[in-house]
């Protein structure tokens, strides 16, 4: 299973500004943050990242849709603009959706609107 | 579900079915531990379970040795479920760590491979409960 590498939790941090005590274990799960979505989202396309620091952002990014459909905060609008950016290569962030693609029986708030594209 | 067809017509305090080695149990002592499990979905426990859950041996392993990071690992989904079920309202503030209850088995793996006990629980709140658990140094 993927996890976020340390060099890409420090980069994102910093970069984000984002409210981490270092202690965090589930990084991307406890700094996700559905009011910053879209500052997330355009932050990944605008920035050229290394590829780890692109996964754990995708991954941030993730949870911070799920919780924004659990706030009834969700912009498909710019869900749609993420998905744009991770179809045009599909494989390269699969290992971070299979988490969240979850079995069909209990499944994430976000399970179903990725296995329209991921299985 | 074959026992409880075989007692469906008669009242369960005097409805006894054969046990696994040809004893008899009582058909209320199953009713109750029906009655306490707890299922374990994603809107109410996120990734508890499947980060920090009883076969999240091998992952955590890796996660701790990879991120330099020591990681925690329920050993009873179950009970760990119950003690979130009933510290939930402890977190409409914000995620909270509360110490580890006696007879709660946790333990936290560590870069090295080492195991050691945990101190206390980090419960975060999400979804329909929490988007994740997890015992601490």
């Amino acid at each position: 299973m993927w996890f976020p590498q340390k060099d890409a939790k420090d980069f994102l941090n910093r970069s984000l500004t984002l409210p981490a005590s270092g202690f965090e274990q589930d990084w991307e799960i406890e700094l996700a943050d559905a009011t910053r979505v879209s500052e997330f989202v355009i932050f990944l396309k605008k920035s050229r990242l290394k590829h780890i620091y692109e996964e754990a952002l995708v991954s941030l990014i993730l949870a911070s849709f799920e919780d924004a459909i659990w706030r009834e905060s969700f912009d498909d609008e710019v869900w749609n603009d993420f998905l744009l950016y991770i179809l045009s290569d599909r494989n390269r962030f699969n290992d971070v959706i299979f988490p969240w693609l979850a079995d069909g029986n209990t499944d994430f708030a976000i399970s179903d609107r990725l296995r329209q594209y991921f299985s | 579900m074959a026992d409880l067809l075989q007692c469906a017509d008669q009242p369960a305090p005097l409805c006894f079915v054969p046990g696994p080695s040809g004893s008899s149990r009582n058909l209320v002592d199953d009713l109750e531990r029906l009655d306490d499990f707890i299922p374990i979905t994603k809107a109410k426990f996120g990734h508890t379970f499947t980060t920090h859950g009883q076969n999240s041996t091998n992952f955590l392993t890796q996660r701790a040795k990879g991120s330099g990071q020591a990681q925690g690992q329920f050993l009873d989904d179950q009970a760990a479920a119950k003690f979130i079920r009933d510290n939930i309202d402890k977190v409409q503030n914000g995620a909270v760590s509360l110490p580890v209850p006696e007879g709660l088995s946790v333990r936290i793996i560590n870069p090295d491979g080492s195991y050691s006990p945990a101190a206390t629980i980090r419960l975060v709140p999400g979804g329909n409960g929490v988007k994740t658990a997890y015992p601490e140094p």
